[in-house]
């Protein structure tokens, strides 16, 4: 009897224990209902413009935003992986680009924006299928090299001017204990940049990137722009251009290593300007006299541009009527009467119509500015699973893999991706 | 635990402890008294094993993605996906060095320090807990310290750099010694739990045994062979069977650490499962996983056979 009672008790209160961890919290409430807080998800590295874009939304709406955290190395895969476990924040700080949005199914699981008053007036959204799925509040990330002043004036060298300037830096500064290049392996992300930029003539307006979806070109041609992209930064590393530690630095120690003169240049983008600003004890006008930017393809000076994470904002369907009405109510905040003065507090360059630029950038923002004007779309803004081409280059620069062995892997990974997106004829 | 005892036969004087007959393992009924001792093990492991693998099942043949909403049977297409992209040897041979690493690192650091610690005093009991210290830490903040100190710049190049002036070495970047220190921490993260086992199963072996040998004028080492390890062999295949599939499973140090690089010579099989997760590929990520799955049942499956029955008992 005792034996029996002892059963059914440990039975009872082990699958309770197992339920209870189990059980959801999902709730429902009506439309109409009091918003208290929504959970928005963002990059650890955010903006101190858009956490500035945050609070005054608190300040205006009552409502608080309960910001979940998300390292920025490896930030796509931290935030996909989260998202296929079926977790939704209210609010969805994300990459703007279709390629890297295809992999949410934004038909399934993001509210439909293209009714809200920004559309009509942003330079850009993020559109899929002609439906407006996320806001871009943020001027584009361009993409390209950050060098240092006095590293490449000490040693006789002007920026330079295309990929085969930036070989003639390295050999030139070969021996001066500086690092050419200073690479970010750790990171991830960055070691893609370099075969990336190389790829902007091809794909002015989007062009290779077009051609290869309309296998009109194959990614893994030998006489292709990835294969010669692939080509140039694996040369590279094969002249000792890059930093002795590649594999083990992270960008922010890149971002250092310039800053510092330890590095001549190191290949990011340009949302990384505050964390410049930072590193150099707030001094613009220090930064400007120590760090310049240039774009650079393969033979000329042209940037590559894609409209990034920080600030791009996404509405997910989470089944929660009111909050989902919150959270447009953010979005349309955002990009209405909480804009300018996000702009102002940069000072950062507007992308919607109405909006004024406000005075006061630094030299380096304006050559931001100046180099988004020429810059080319990134191929992997318009290819689903281009996103492996960081998998690829960290290959190439642990000695792992080789440019043609490289670009086959990567149009394995596209092809398993548009067959996935439902693109015709993949 | 004891239930017989068989003593070593004691050869004439200048004779030695030999190894001992390995008898038949006791058998041991469930009655209705234990019933209730099993059944939460039981529940548990349906719950949150039984039940994932069954789901897990039908995914691995799948096309699931994040991309759509339609799910189609595929076959065996993306096993061969993970093959012909490499992903699927690949990641199977790190994970595989790795785990040998592992195991083989934290039983003889283990045994080692349970030889060293068996005796209960004030001093040892201070060093077992500072031992089972790292157990404690989380296994990514674990990483993290270890990335640090491994840096190129870190604490331990500038230890070397005492004795080896201007010593510098990226540790975490070549792609050999990156296995081999990732593999190194997870080792160092678990050896407590290994230590303590191995110290109560010294401690369990019967004293008059080892007299008798000492009597029969067997040195250490041969006491330490002929007797003492094969009484510890119960503790020894729990510890080389926990270890194994520990590391066979390895995902977090890896994540901290290198993040699978440089390029992909520490992308566990694990950690490939959650990359392919993070690209979407739902589908493709239960593949892997239930390849993990069975090779984690290939091998413990015939370890633990082979393992038990080497055992006797004491």
């Amino acid at each position: 009897m005792l034996d029996r009672r002892l059963m059914a008790a440990s039975g009872v209160a082990v699958i309770a224990l197992a339920v209870s961890g189990c059980a959801g919290t999902a709730e429902s409430t009506d439309a109409g209902e009091e918003v208290t807080s929504l959970t928005l998800w963002h990059g650890a590295c955010v903006t101190p413009e858009v956490e500035g874009l945050y609070e005054a939304f608190e300040a205006e709406s009552g409502i608080t935003l309960e910001l979940v955290d998300i390292r920025c190395d490896g930030f796509e895969n931290a935030t996909t992986t989260r998202w296929a476990t079926g977790d939704r924040p209210d609010i969805l700080t994300y990459h703007a680009i279709p390629s890297l949005v295809y992999p949410l199914n934004p038909a399934e699981n993001f509210q439909d924006l293209s009714d809200m008053d920004f559309v009509s007036k942003a330079f850009a959204t993020v559109t899929i299928d002609d439906t407006v799925y996320g806001a871009i509040t943020q001027f584009p990330e361009v993409y390209g090299f950050y060098y240092n002043k006095a590293v490449l004036a000490d040693n006789g060298l002007e920026p330079p001017r295309s990929m085969a300037d930036l070989v003639e830096m390295c050999s030139s500064l070969q021996g001066t204990g500086i690092d050419p290049i200073i690479e970010s392996g750790a990171s991830g992300w960055p070691t893609q940049l370099i075969p990336l930029l190389s790829m902007a003539e091809a794909n002015q307006d989007g062009a290779y990137a077009e051609a290869v979806l309309s296998k009109e070109e194959t990614l893994d041609d030998p006489d292709g722009p990835l294969v010669a992209g692939l080509t140039l930064y694996s040369d590279l590393k094969a002249d000792g251009c890059f930093n002795a530690d590649a594999t083990t630095t992270s960008f922010e120690d890149s971002l250092a290593a310039v800053i510092d003169g330890e590095a001549a240049v190191t290949v990011l983008h340009s949302n990384f300007y505050d964390s410049l600003v930072t590193y150099i004890g707030g001094d613009r006008d220090l930064l400007d006299e120590t760090v310049g930017f240039v774009g650079l393809s393969l033979s000329e000076q042209m940037a590559t541009a894609n409209y990034g994470p920080f600030g791009t904002f996404y509405a997910p369907k989470t089944g929660d009527a009111a909050k989902e009405a919150a959270a447009r109510e953010f979005i349309e905040f955002a990009t209405g009467a909480g804009y300018q003065d996000m702009v102002d507090s940069g000072p950062l360059f507007p992308v919607y119509e109405g909006a004024t630029t406000p005075d006061g950038f630094s030299e380096l923002q304006l050559s931001f500015q100046e180099a988004a004007e020429t810059a080319s779309p990134g191929v992997n803004a318009g290819i689903p699973g281009f996103v492996v081409l960081k998998d690829v280059t960290t290959k190439i620069l642990a000695d792992q893999s080789n440019p043609i062995d490289g670009a086959k892997e990567l149009a394995l990974s596209v092809q398993q991706a548009a067959g996935a997106a439902g693109i015709d004829g993949w | 635990m004891v239930t017989q005892l068989q003593a070593p036969p004691v050869s004439s004087p200048a004779g030695s402890a030999s190894a001992l007959p390995a008898g038949p393992r006791p058998r041991r009924r469930v009655t209705r008294r234990t019933w209730p001792f099993i059944i939460p093990s039981i529940v548990l492991i349906c719950v949150f094993f039984t039940v994932p693998f069954l789901l897990n099942l039908p995914f691995a043949f799948s096309s699931w993605t994040g991309y759509s909403s339609d799910i189609a049977f595929v076959g065996l297409s993306n096993f061969e996906l993970l093959a012909s992209r490499g992903i699927l040897w690949t990641s199977t041979a790190v994970t595989v060095v790795y785990a040998v690493i592992c195991m083989l690192v934290q039983n003889v650091v283990s045994l080692s320090l349970a030889f060293a610690l068996r005796d209960t005093t004030w001093g040892n009991t201070f060093f077992r807990s500072l031992f089972f210290l790292p157990v404690l830490i989380s296994p990514l903040a674990g990483g993290y310290i270890w990335r640090a100190i491994l840096d190129p710049e870190g604490p331990l190049n500038a230890a070397i750099g005492v004795v080896v002036p201007g010593f510098s070495f990226a540790w975490l970047g070549d792609p050999v010694w990156a296995l081999f220190s990732v593999a190194f921490v997870d080792a160092w993260k678990w050896c407590g739990i290994a230590t303590l086992v191995y110290i109560a199963g010294i401690n369990s072996v019967p004293r008059e045994l080892l007299e008798a040998a000492e009597i029969d004028g067997a040195p250490p080492w041969t006491r330490f062979w002929k007797v003492t390890f094969p009484l510890l062999a119960p503790a020894f295949t729990f510890n080389v069977v926990t270890t194994l599939i520990g590391a066979l499973t390895a995902y977090d140090v890896v994540a901290s650490m290198t993040q699978g690089g440089p390029g992909d010579s520490t992308s566990t099989l694990n950690f490939a499962v959650v990359q392919q997760f993070g690209y979407s590929f739902f589908g493709v990520a239960s593949s892997l996983n239930l390849f993990v799955t069975l090779l984690v049942v290939v091998v413990a499956i015939p370890l633990v056979s082979w393992l038990r029955r080497r055992e006797i008992s004491a």
